[in-house]
């Protein structure tokens, strides 16, 4: 275990600590950084409602696209343990392919689909909707974030609905239940823990995304990530950046825990 | 419905490299080659590929090395303090990638390796090392612990025991994280973003570089080089049956 010691204590323990101790510190677009030690930048994160919003924008591009996962997963999630063999496998190597191809490849596929002059504006603007615009909104974020990070959902809830008895689900059918009551009270409750990790793998991953909404929020639509990338980047305010890291780390931790919490009260 | 969703983005980068117009279109005007041969002259892009399949094979290779050692670790202290360190050392699976890249730059930047090729393989390593160390940790755990004490009676050294008997038996874990760690390595963009300078740039960051400025259908080919080059290599490891069995 040594070495990954060693490597962990180089790349992952002291690149914590300096995240940590920069975001403690002053900032001064002349000057630079000046070693101090002071919550300015927490301060100044909380009480803007700039950084706000920023918050409370990259919260609800996770929630709309863990609950869009969770919705296009179920059914996918019942094809693939409820379905015949061979649908089985082409589905869930369908399913595998977004995780399988770098994340750059699949958006910039999306925001050739997504541009102005593309399909899917065009049939929008063909129907009459043509004030809803796909590229650099949320709306084009969360499409592609759905696509790069459903295949979690899909998995975690997989793995849930297989392991009920589906003599229960049968059960219910012999007694004259409706597929839409099995569901709800049978299917959805016994894998509620499987839609719990799934959901705060899809959330935790996509609030954390940076190349997704930065291609194809083209600068108009930021989230924290994109601004800690050009705060540490093209702004060199590191104090900054870190300050928000540290917020996003605390959100992930926060909902990693309600998880653990969720399924521990679940199993008991 | 839902295939649509999921192979579309992709068919749109595959069929609009072959487009004959001087940008990217969808659906494709007319056919041409003439992007594949472009991607295959530009020195940016050439480099950039050189740069990743070297960063790919060297991350495979220490994570492989320390995965392994680190995974036999955990389930050699069984217990708490096992328990512990399967904890600090699945833990960057979790950490949102811009926490570990701005954390990683300043470490760099604090020694001087900003904007190298071995600050690379640090964060690489990082990031690809626990996938390695979570496969093979799953085909240890398959393992029956006989066999290790069978060697050790019959007068065989740890480190013999190690390499001849534990490492041979969950060969398939290690090629199936190996396999894991190239292609998480291949396809980073997230960690390296911070850490690419003048001197360094993968693949995907170059790609991205470019997404965001122009419209050049040199993109499309090179990214569907590059789609094409994951799927078989993953392709390929799923196929053995032994590394499937493994996982």
């Amino acid at each position: 275990m040594a070495p990954m010691m060693l490597l962990f204590l180089a790349g992952f323990v002291a690149p914590l600590f300096f995240v940590l101790r920069f975001s403690f510190d002053h900032f001064d677009a002349s000057a630079g950084q000046s070693g101090a030690f002071t919550a300015e930048q927490f301060i100044a994160v909380f009480t803007t409602p700039l950084y706000g919003d920023l918050i409370v924008r990259t919260l609800g591009l996770a929630f709309a696209t863990t609950a869009i996962s969770a919705l296009i997963g179920y059914p996918l999630a019942l094809a693939i343990t409820r379905g015949p063999g061979f649908l089985r496998g082409a589905l869930m190597a369908i399913v595998m392919v977004p995780m399988l191809t770098s994340v750059v490849v699949k958006t910039f596929g999306w925001s050739v689909l997504l541009s102005s002059d593309g399909f899917l504006q065009s049939s929008l603007d063909a129907i009459g909707l043509a004030s809803v615009k796909l590229l650099f909104t949320p709306i084009g974020i969360v499409i592609g974030l759905v696509h790069t990070y459903f295949p979690f959902m899909v998995l975690s809830l997989v793995t849930a609905v297989g392991a009920i008895d589906r003599r229960t689900e049968e059960a219910a059918e012999s007694l004259g239940s409706t597929r839409s009551r099995i569901f709800f009270r049978i299917t959805l409750p016994q894998s509620l823990d499987g839609l719990a990790a799934g959901s705060a793998l899809t959330f935790v991953t996509s609030m954390s995304a940076l190349v997704t909404p930065q291609i194809l929020g083209g600068g108009k639509v930021s989230t924290i990530v994109t601004v800690i990338y050009q705060q540490a980047t093209s702004a060199q305010n590191w104090p900054l950046a870190s300050a928000l890291g540290v917020v996003l780390l605390g959100i992930t931790l926060v909902i990693l825990v309600l998880q653990a919490w969720a399924v521990r009260r679940a199993t008991r | 419905m839902i295939v649509v969703f999921i192979v579309a983005p992709l068919a749109v980068v595959a069929a609009s490299s072959f487009t004959a117009t001087g940008y990217v279109t969808f659906p494709p005007k007319g056919f041409s080659l003439e992007w594949y041969v472009k991607s295959a002259q530009d020195a940016t892009f050439v480099d950039a590929l050189w740069v990743s399949l070297r960063l790919g094979t060297l991350t495979t290779f220490i994570s492989v090395v320390a995965g392994v050692l680190a995974a036999y670790g955990i389930t050699y202290n069984n217990g708490r303090l096992g328990a512990f360190f399967e904890q600090i050392f699945l833990s960057p699976i979790m950490l949102p990638g811009v926490v570990l890249g701005l954390g990683i730059l300043f470490v760099l930047s604090a020694s001087g390796w900003r904007g190298t090729f071995e600050g690379g393989v640090l964060a690489h390593v990082i990031v690809a090392c626990p996938f390695v160390t979570r496969a093979v940790l799953a085909g240890l755990r398959q393992l029956d612990p006989r066999l290790e004490e069978a060697s050790r009676s019959l007068g065989a050294g740890p480190v013999h025991t190690f390499l001849r008997i534990v490492v041979p038996s969950v060969r398939g874990s290690i090629i199936g994280g190996a396999v894991f760690a190239f292609v998480i390595s291949f396809d980073e963009a997230v960690v390296t973003l911070f850490l690419t300078g003048p001197t360094f740039s993968t693949l995907p960051v170059t790609i991205f570089t470019y997404v965001q400025y122009s419209n050049d259908p040199t993109i499309a080919a090179v990214s569907t080089v590059i789609v094409v080059f994951c799927v078989i290599l993953v392709g390929l490891v799923t196929r053995n049956p032994k590394g499937r069995h493994d996982r």
